[in-house]
């Protein structure tokens, strides 16, 4: 019987029923349909739901022909699909009708952060209150690393602004690709996911923690690339903001 | 309704001798909804007599977030179930250990009322496919089914319901759905999950009967009732029905869930609507019919 199941599983991948009649009562091709389309179109429409300004951005059909395409190639292995769609943004990088939008594979990076940060572990993130009573050396030698639901992106257009505008806006805001380049933060410091754009100072100060650098080498790398930057302020905003990882509890 | 409660409570006490412990239902649960993030906040302030949640437990596979701390908090206010879509116990291979490890963590953590799977497969070497495939009803088929529901059920340390699929492409088989189902009962103490809209799909497309089905089903072991929507194929319209969970319930399922009710007895009844999601009140009026329909059978 394991024959059986070995036809069935190619067939739904490949479309073709044909091989299906040897154990199906009647002809198979036109029911064996319906359990095909609800697994391409279950996967396309998981995948709607996680990439909604994706969606927009290209239309319901054209998602739905890009979605199929990448479930083709990656369908699921896992038993849930709740985080399905990993490599979906460097799949629509390499997608030949999607390459005229220079920004979309950028775009679809955000909404992978902004899923993972939301399905991410929950913890307390460092606060204010935990480092108040620090000496200036105590403070300057913790390195607590990044709260678990941090995700940072650069991206080479304005990735962050056209994300935003198709997740938030009933009606879209025109973004010129002449903008530049943007760092989006995403992240999750206790139940609802939050989301900016980043100063290149401030990437540059969270990518030093993530790293396992403690406050003091964080704040020297950012003087010594943005003489302009005050590392102090700066650190506090991002303190507040629940970027670090708080004690353990 | 608190009168509907005790005498529930009495007839699953007076059952419990023979009948396994875990497929007896918590006295308290009456009709339920699967429960969908947008309902959320609804289902938590709810004091709906009887009402109960069920989730597949699939979507709360997470390290962390707000879905996994809503249903730590519904769970609080009323009974769970949580009904599992990814096991596959009709396929090929063994269930999925770690699948099984997760599934056992969510169980620990949530203490559902209920536990159920499908009789239907969903992976196969390595893919999973996210749909419930169909199973041939052979005798060897049976035997691996059986297998993989025993170690399901060891693995869990408890009893599961097998809900019946809806099926569209029917299978060269050596016996029916129903003696299948009952068969895998009597070897492995698992319970059914009758649904009752599946029934009637499943009948419909096979062109049989939907009442001797019923009349075939070992009401003993039933430990829930689904019901829900389906619509009709977009190419072949009445000559195909799909179980869509996209629409309201029919009257000819409701009519035969009354049947059902007044056959097998009271069950915990589930209205499942997975698409097309109906404002909460409105989901309500639909379990409010089969909440009377529980009542008026216990009254």
């Amino acid at each position: 019987m394991a024959e059986f199941h070995d036809v069935f599983a190619r067939a739904v991948k490949s479309g073709d029923a044909s091989t299906l009649a040897a154990f199906t009562e009647g002809e198979p091709a036109t029911k064996f349909k319906v359990y095909r389309n609800n697994v391409v179109k279950g996967a396309a429409d998981t995948l709607g739901d996680a990439y909604p300004a994706i969606k927009r951005l290209v239309g319901e059909q054209f998602f739905q022909g890009m979605a199929r395409a990448f479930w083709a190639a990656h369908p699921p292995s896992g038993r849930t699909l709740t985080l399905y769609g990993d490599g979906f943004a460097d799949f629509i990088e390499m997608f030949e009708p999607a390459r005229p939008l220079v920004y979309l594979a950028d775009v679809a990076r955000i909404e992978r952060a902004w899923l993972e940060a939301h399905h991410s572990p929950d913890a307390t993130p460092l606060k204010l209150a935990d480092v108040k009573g620090l000496t200036p050396d105590e403070l300057s030698t913790m390195a607590p690393g990044l709260h678990p639901s941090v995700r940072t992106l650069a991206s080479d257009c304005p990735a962050f602004s056209i994300w935003r505008t198709n997740r938030e806006d009933e009606t879209v805001r025109k973004i010129s690709l002449d903008a530049g380049g943007e760092i989006a933060l995403v992240h999750r410091p206790h139940m609802e996911v939050r989301y900016r754009r980043l100063s290149p100072a401030e990437a540059l100060f969270i990518s030093r923690i993530g790293a396992g650098q403690n406050f003091a080498a964080a704040s020297n790398a950012v003087a010594d690339s943005f003489p302009g930057v005050e590392p102090a302020p700066l650190f506090i905003a991002l303190l507040k903001q629940g970027i670090f990882m708080g004690k353990e509890t | 309704m608190a009168r509907l409660s005790l005498l529930s409570a009495r007839k699953a006490n007076s059952r419990m001798a023979s009948v396994q412990p875990e497929l007896v239902p918590a006295p308290e649960m009456g009709a339920g909804i699967g429960l969908k993030p947008q309902h959320y906040r609804s289902v938590l302030d709810s004091r709906e007599e009887g009402l109960w949640a069920e989730v597949h437990p699939e979507n709360y596979m997470t390290a962390g977030g707000p879905r996994l701390a809503w249903l730590e908090a519904i769970r609080q206010e009323h009974p769970l179930s949580l009904h599992g879509v990814a096991l596959s116990l009709g396929g090929a291979d063994r269930p999925d250990r770690a699948h099984l490890t997760r599934l056992r963590a969510l169980a620990d953590r949530y203490q559902p009322a209920l536990m159920s799977e499908h009789l239907a497969w969903c992976a196969h070497d390595g893919t999973y496919f996210g749909d419930l495939f169909p199973t041939p009803y052979t005798q060897a088929q049976l035997d691996r089914f059986c297998a993989h529901v025993d170690e399901t059920q060891d693995a869990l340390g408890r009893k599961i319901l097998i809900e019946n699929p809806s099926i569209y492409l029917p299978l060269k088989s050596e016996m029916s759905e129903q003696a299948f189902l009952a068969e895998a009962v009597r070897r492995t103490g698992c319970g059914l999950l009758l649904d009752v809209n599946n029934v009637f799909v499943t009948s419909w497309n096979l062109g049989q009967d939907p009442y001797s089905y019923i009349d075939d089903v070992p009401g003993e072991a039933v430990g829930e009732i689904h019901l829900a929507g389906h619509e009709q194929d977009e190419n072949l319209g009445d000559q195909l029905l799909i179980d869509t969970h996209g629409a309201p319930v029919i009257d000819d399922v409701w009519k035969l869930y009354d049947y059902t009710i007044r056959k097998i007895g009271t069950k915990p009844t589930l209205i499942e609507r997975d698409s097309n999601l109906p404002p909460f009140d409105q989901l309500m009026l639909e379990r409010g019919r089969a909440q009377d329909v529980l009542e008026a059978a216990d009254g």
